[in-house]
């Protein structure tokens, strides 16, 4: 019985881990690292720069659970959330969603060759092409 | 046909360059709402705004909310881009008229701040610059106690942009010049010059705090106000007071200011949100003071909410003073004199606009797809006695003043 609760107190901690979300930045941005704040002020229009001045580029996913996950943990929104968060933003002349860029692969790509990007990516998926400012 | 030609050729020439082109410079999307509304009385009609020359009564209206916007922004540089709104909406003649609600070039000066000239629009409340976007937005219609005090949504001029961050917080400052004019329902034309603002919020997280002001050289008038104006003159060179009461009440460029104070918290399950505003003429269109508060919870896709608002008019009392000496004949029907200085006055005293009215409304918003939600809302509307209201009356209609009326209303909003 105990043994039993371990293995899913443990099947439950991988399934937690699987879902975290890296958010990451290109390795030459200079970005060391990024409160929950600023990260969802950069996603959500609210701010166009890094803290250090630098010009950033925030790119999304497309739908899906990492996708999510992020909104809920980050942005503290659901979908519908975000979209309304949106339709403000861009029927008041203020500004556009973030490209969606495909999944955590593509962004990775996207962030590895582009000094501005900022994306968000499965935990599992980081490697050495990105910088990890943040996880959530 | 010659005239086409280079037309035709531009367009084939530009399509497939668009489509082509890994990143478009223009981005299309739009909005809109087809809404349904229907109340308990035949008494007076229910509409969102001055400018709806009719509204819902037992016969169901698709008027009062029904709206498609159609935008396109084209992102010439990184630093400059344009922006074009078309809006289709019910127009002082109740017919379906595209219009230019906005058209706009923006530059952005540095990343924190950003001119924008052209037609604009005109940030008078928390929400005026979305207030048409139903999706944006939690309620069937944002409150119309409140938001029906100012029917101009957009100005002709410029206004700077400048976001600064303060620590994790953001400061937007919005100052703005310009001037528009404006066509009200029932003949009534305004004109808003040297007008000048300010639109100020601050974001801590998930709460958005909001001052504004703006003031304006106001004018609205129309063929039948003329008239009146005139007659209180021809009772003035006889009568003392009566022409200077005229000049007085004529919203012929006078100084008129709205101020409003606001906040937002919306932490992704509950929503608060408030406004108490101001309005101040120095003419025959009245002082008045709104507010509302609206409460809503998230259960899934699901947003059940409760809100409350209210106007009150601050009666100008620059009429009600006239000396009129006693009335020979009845102002109406059999016999009736109605230029006598008493049905002049009393003829003023009702086109003083105003508001006394509060409004319970009870809603759930349902997010039926992923760009597009459906919203319920029942509206209590309390109408003071002997007091106006936001209502139309027809022709022959008694009005709903001193009466409660329910309001019934179903609306489906969209953006793409």
């Amino acid at each position: 019985m105990n043994q039993r609760l371990i293995a899913l107190a443990a099947l439950l901690a991988a399934s937690y881990a699987a879902a975290e979300v890296a958010v990451v930045v290109n390795p030459k941005a200079g970005v060391d690292s990024l409160s929950q704040e600023q990260v969802a002020n950069l996603f959500l229009g609210k701010a166009t720069s890094f803290p250090s001045g630098g010009a950033a580029t925030p790119v999304e996913q497309t739908d899906g659970a990492t996708r999510n996950e992020f909104s809920t943990k980050v942005l503290k929104k659901d979908a519908a959330g975000v979209k309304a968060h949106w339709a403000k933003m861009q029927f008041t002349g203020k500004g556009t969603p973030p490209k969606e860029v495909g999944g955590s692969g593509d962004v990775k790509k996207f962030v590895a060759g582009n000094p501005n990007a900022i994306g968000y990516i499965d935990k599992g998926a980081v490697d050495g092409s990105v910088k990890v400012v943040g996880s959530f | 046909m010659s005239k086409i030609r280079p037309l035709a050729l531009a367009i084939s020439l530009a399509l497939p360059a668009a489509a082509m082109a890994e990143e478009s410079i223009f981005h299309f999307s739009g909005f809109g709402t087809v809404g349904v509304v229907q109340t308990d009385t035949n008494d007076a009609q229910y509409r969102n705004g001055l400018r709806q020359p009719e509204g819902a009564d037992k016969s169901a209206s698709l008027d009062v909310d029904s709206k498609l916007g159609l935008q396109v922004v084209g992102k010439f540089h990184p630093r400059f881009s344009a922006t074009a709104q078309v809006l289709v909406q019910p127009d002082e003649e109740g017919d379906y008229k595209p219009e230019l609600e906005w058209a706009f070039a923006k530059f952005d000066l540095t990343p924190d701040l950003s001119l924008r000239g052209g037609r604009i629009g005109a940030p008078i409340f928390l929400i005026s610059d979305f207030r048409n976007v139903g999706y944006a937005n939690p309620w069937a219609r944002p409150p119309v106690d409140v938001y029906a005090q100012v029917p101009l949504s957009t100005f002709d001029g410029v206004d700077l942009v400048w976001r600064q961050a303060v620590g994790d917080n953001t400061l937007t400052v919005q100052p703005f010049v310009g001037q528009t004019d404006f066509d009200l329902a029932f003949d009534l034309e305004g004109e808003a010059k040297k007008m000048v603002g300010v639109n100020a919020t601050y974001e801590i997280g998930s709460l958005l705090l909001r001052a504004g002001y703006t003031q304006i050289d106001l004018t609205v008038t129309s063929p039948s106000i003329k008239t009146l104006f005139g007659a209180m003159r021809t009772v003035g060179q006889a009568i003392p007071g009566w022409s200077a009461a005229a000049d007085a009440l004529e919203a012929k460029d006078k100084k008129a200011s709205f101020s409003g104070i606001g906040a937002t918290w919306d932490d992704g399950q509950l929503l608060v949100q408030g406004e108490y505003t101001q309005r101040r003429t120095e003419s025959y269109v009245e002082d008045t003071n709104a507010w509302y508060g609206t409460v809503g919870y998230r259960f899934g896709n699901f947003m059940p909410y409760v809100s409350y608002a209210s106007i009150e008019t601050q009666h100008d009392d620059t009429a009600d003073r006239l000396t009129v000496p006693a009335p020979t004949a009845p102002c109406t029907g059999a016999g009736a004199v109605p230029t006598q200085p008493i049905c002049i006055r009393g003829a003023m005293m009702s086109a003083m606009s105003g508001a006394d009215q509060s409004t319970t409304s009870l809603g759930v918003r349902w997010n039926a797809y992923k760009n597009i939600a459906l919203k319920a809302q029942f509206d209590r509307v309390k109408n003071e006695a002997g007091k106006d209201n936001w209502f139309t009356t027809p022709t022959g209609k008694p009005g709903v003043a001193g009466k409660t009326v329910n309001v019934y209303s179903l609306v489906a909003d969209f953006v793409f």
